[in-house]
């Protein structure tokens, strides 16, 4: 029995007509998901195989059915020629090794195989007894199989390796892979690849073997179940190469688009450290083009680094065409295989990120300055806030301690502030106007043109304002009357108008003041008027005394003289002529009498109205004190000054100014007239003595306890000697040289002095001073104010 | 006979009085300032001595604190004719300093001579 190249059952039919339907619709599917375009050459062979081989086997199955010939042998060569060659396209498909050409290793096996399978054919057309003897092996049921043989042989040989290497290709991938996907893409295609492969062997080779080539349906043909696993090989192969190649692709194009964007520099090289890689910023980072880039050696330029290790290095400096860079470098080595493997270098340049590092310092540095000059503004700022807070405080402070009333008005005539005693007399006109006709034109001087000015007004006990004539005319009448000054003080800042400072001044005290003052000059002059006529007729009424004296005296002399002698004359006409003279000189003593009492009258009316009109007043002696001080400097000699010491302005008296003042005047003219010729100095002193009990000095009367006024005038003049001191006090008593002055005036002080109830003390050193103190009873307001 | 010394810068009233001693029977001697009346006083003691105040040179008072201190006060009599401030001022003070009697001028001479006789009976 021939042995059945071909199946005759219409079952292998059908089944070869789908597969060929199949390989022909194959190609239209690929690619549609994926929209992959091209595809490797390998695939499309396996295509074009596939409808080859379906196509023969449908021809052959129609034509020779299980018939033995040599045109069926002929057939089943040319479809061996396809199948000898599925192994091949199926290794390289699983390799995806489709850029890369075949290697001629592997043209070469398909060139063997195809040579086999033509030889197989030839001899088996021309020599069949022949290969019947030759491959008819007499065991296995193999004696009428030599097809089987010979095309089994050339199957093991060709095919099977190849896919058995595209088996080990996919394991090593799952093995190498680390991508998840990817292991699961490869072991899906392995399981399936080794299923199809084992699963066409055993329908092929073993089932045939097994049942010696009979089964129920009849012969059993080889190579029949080879033919449609195929398919399913080749859509396998499909789809593996869209998914491979998708993911491949992405990521291979995302980390070549990365590296070749990448702005730092990597270098790919092998283990001697030749440059087989290096990224378009390599070049700007080495400044060389890609030829001097090829010709470099890596450990020349990192000569510190060891590039054999993966390792990473931080900040190295590296010397690049005179420029100084800094790299963080980092060596990576990707194992390929077990064997081989390629190092990468990756430099990312350093020297912009550490310039970028060092202006953020800067950066840094002056934004902390700058926060603290802030800070430091801030508090100079808070300082001058406060000082001027402080000052602000001063001022209103000072603006309210003012004893007048202040205001003030801004370029528009609006009340900005005003002080408390300005408040309390018009009040609170804080942001008001004036009403235009009240405005004095003073105050419109002030603002307009800039001009200070100072006036006088008057006001009644009501507050109104009157002229001066009815002021005066009130004081006549010892009505109150306010007197004010008035200051309008423009405060001159650019142009008019300008802001305006108000004063109004209460001057009603001092105007009082000055108007008693007055008062007791005038007092004074008429007194010391008084005073010099009363010392002239004081010196006319000792002359005259004199003279009325020696008058009277030799009267009553005449008289007793006639009155002895006229007895004895008897001549009565004698008689009555003595007795005449007698009575004549009787009425001249009389005339004479009557002169004396004419200048008394003369006298005491002169030192009446000296003396006794004037009224004690209560005042501060200090003031009188000052006045003295004042008088005596305008005639003081060069060689003497005047010092007034304590001067308690608070201590008051009650006593006749004049007096007081004569008083002092007197004791300074004398400590003037000690001290003209040595020069000197004057001091007066005002205080308050209490004496606890009675003081008792020489040359004055004792002084008894209680409180005093002190009023000291002390010179540093020659002194009076004791005899002198004696008779100071005498009137007319005088030291000085005839012209110089009539006395020291002394003995009037103690009188004015017993008048005024007051004391005196006199301490001098001869050749050093003199000093005199005058004690005057203490006024003492706040006891007559208890005794009220 | 009893001396009296007259010290008075008027020269007329220093008549008047001598020839009024001079009645009384006194030997009476004068002086016109305090200078010439202490020559004289100083030289010779007097029974009693009538001085004016108010006198150039060396007046009333130094006169009598001179004779105060020659223990000679109670034969002194001050006279003074008041003056050119208070009449009695220049008595009271004279009196301060312990002389036997003062007297106003115009001078009540029986007044006086009363003095002086009672002066010279108290101190013989």
């Amino acid at each position: 029995m021939q042995e059945a190249l071909f199946s005759s059952s219409p079952t292998d039919l059908i089944l070869s007509i789908i597969g060929l339907i199949l390989a022909l619709a194959f190609p239209l599917t690929l690619g549609q998901k994926t929209r992959v375009k091209q595809f490797p050459k390998p695939l499309y062979q396996l295509i074009l195989i596939l409808i080859f081989w379906n196509l023969i086997n449908i021809v052959g199955n129609v034509t020779f059915g299980a018939t033995n010939s040599p045109y069926a042998h002929i057939l089943f060569g040319l479809q061996a020629l396809t199948w000898i060659q599925t192994g091949n396209a199926a290794r390289h498909i699983a390799r995806i090794r489709y850029a890369s050409k075949r290697s001629p290793v592997s043209a070469l096996r398909n060139i063997i195989g195809s040579a086999g399978v033509i030889a197989a054919t030839v001899m088996f057309c021309v020599e069949p007894e022949t290969m019947n003897h030759t491959f008819g092996f007499h065991a296995l049921g193999l004696e009428q199989h030599p097809a089987f043989v010979v095309y089994g042989l050339l199957f093991l040989l060709f095919v099977l390796p190849d896919l058995l290497k595209a088996c080990y290709s996919l394991l090593k991938s799952c093995l190498q892979t680390s991508d998840q996907s990817l292991l699961q893409i490869y072991a899906y295609m392995l399981v399936t690849f080794l299923f199809f492969v084992l699963f066409s062997i055993t329908l092929d080779f073993i089932v045939p073997l097994a049942c010696r080539f009979q089964n129920m349906r009849g012969p059993v043909q080889f190579m029949q179940w080879y033919q449609y696993t195929c398919i399913f090989l080749a859509i396998l192969c499909g789809q593996y190469f869209t998914s491979v190649s998708f993911k491949n692709k992405s990521s291979w194009w995302f980390l070549n688009q990365f590296i070749i964007h990448l702005g730092d520099c990597i270098i790919y090289f092998d283990s001697k450290g030749k440059v087989l890689y290096a990224n378009p910023a390599s070049r700007q980072i080495l400044q060389a083009n890609d030829a001097e880039i090829a010709n470099m050696n890596i450990q020349h330029i990192l000569p510190d680094i060891d590039i054999q290790h993966e390792a990473t290095y931080n900040n190295v400096k590296v010397q690049i065409k005179n420029e100084l860079h800094t790299f963080n470098v980092g060596i990576f080595t990707l194992r390929q295989s077990l064997t081989t493997s390629i190092n990468v270098l990756l430099l990312s340049d350093q020297t912009n990120l550490l310039f970028y590092q060092q202006r953020i310092k800067t950066l840094n540095r002056q934004f902390t300055e700058y926060k603290q000059d802030l800070i430091r503004y801030q508090e100079r700022l808070d300082i001058s806030e406060k000082k001027s807070k402080e000052t602000e405080n001063i001022n209103a402070t000072l603006i309210n301690a003012l004893p007048f009333q202040f205001w003030s008005k801004n370029e528009n005539g609006v009340y900005m502030t005003q002080n408390l005693k300005d408040i309390t007399m018009r009040g609170n006109l804080n942001k008001t106007t004036d009403v235009p006709s009240k405005i004095k034109p003073e105050e419109k001087a002030a603002r307009n043109e800039g001009r200070s000015k100072i006036f006088t007004t008057f006001e009644d006990t009501e507050h109104n304002e009157i002229s001066e004539e009815e002021a005066s005319i009130n004081i006549k009448n010892d009505k109150q009357v306010f007197v004010y000054q008035n200051h309008f003080i423009p405060i001159i800042v650019n142009r008019p108008p300008y802001k305006v400072i108000g004063l109004k001044i209460d001057m009603s005290e001092e105007k009082r003041l000055e108007r008693e003052r007055n008062m007791l000059r005038e007092q004074k002059i008429i007194h010391s008027r008084l005073e010099d006529l009363g010392t002239a007729c004081g010196a006319f009424a000792h002359d005259y005394n004199n003279l009325l004296g020696s008058q009277i005296g030799f009267c009553q002399l005449a008289q007793e003289l006639l009155n002895t002698v006229t007895p004895n004359i008897t001549d009565k006409k004698i008689q009555q002529n003595l007795t005449k003279a007698s009575s004549f000189v009787s009425e001249a003593t009389t005339a004479a009498q009557r002169g004396k009492q004419s200048l008394n009258v003369l006298l005491d009316t002169v030192r009446g109205k000296t003396e006794s009109k004037i009224p004690s007043t209560i005042f501060p002696p200090a003031t009188i004190v000052r006045d003295v001080i004042d008088k005596v400097i305008i005639t003081l000699p060069p060689n003497i000054q005047v010092v007034s010491k304590t001067m308690d302005e608070t201590i008051e008296i009650k006593a006749q100014v004049p007096s007081l003042e004569r008083i002092l005047s007197n004791l300074a003219n004398n400590a003037i007239y000690a001290m003209k010729d040595k020069g000197g100095t004057l001091t007066f002193e005002v205080q308050q003595e209490t004496l606890t009990h009675q003081l008792l000095t020489p040359y004055a009367p004792p002084i008894p306890k209680g409180d005093y006024a002190k009023i000291s005038v002390s010179d540093t003049g020659t002194g009076i000697d004791s005899g002198t001191l004696e008779r100071i006090f005498a009137p007319f008593f005088t030291t000085k040289a005839p012209g110089e002055g009539l006395g020291l005036g002394l003995s009037s002080a103690v009188r004015l002095l017993k008048e005024g109830n007051a004391y005196f003390t006199i301490q001098t050193t001869v050749g050093e001073g003199t000093t005199f103190n005058l004690y005057w009873n203490m006024y003492k307001e706040s006891i007559s104010e208890h005794k009220e | 006979m009893s001396t009296v010394l007259i010290i008075d810068d008027d020269e007329q009233f220093n008549l008047m009085l001598k020839s009024a001693m001079e009645i009384k029977g006194y030997d009476v001697e004068t002086a016109v300032n305090g200078k010439e009346a202490k020559a004289l006083y100083q030289n010779k003691k007097y029974d009693v001595i009538i001085t004016d105040i108010i006198m150039p040179d060396v007046d009333g008072y130094e006169v009598i604190l001179d004779l105060r201190r020659m223990g000679m006060s109670g034969r002194t009599i001050a006279v003074s004719g008041g003056g050119r401030t208070a009449a009695d001022d220049y008595l009271i003070t004279a009196q301060h300093f312990d002389v036997a009697a003062t007297f106003n001028k115009p001078v009540d001479l029986q007044a006086l001579r009363a003095k002086v006789e009672e002066i010279i009976q108290n101190n013989p």
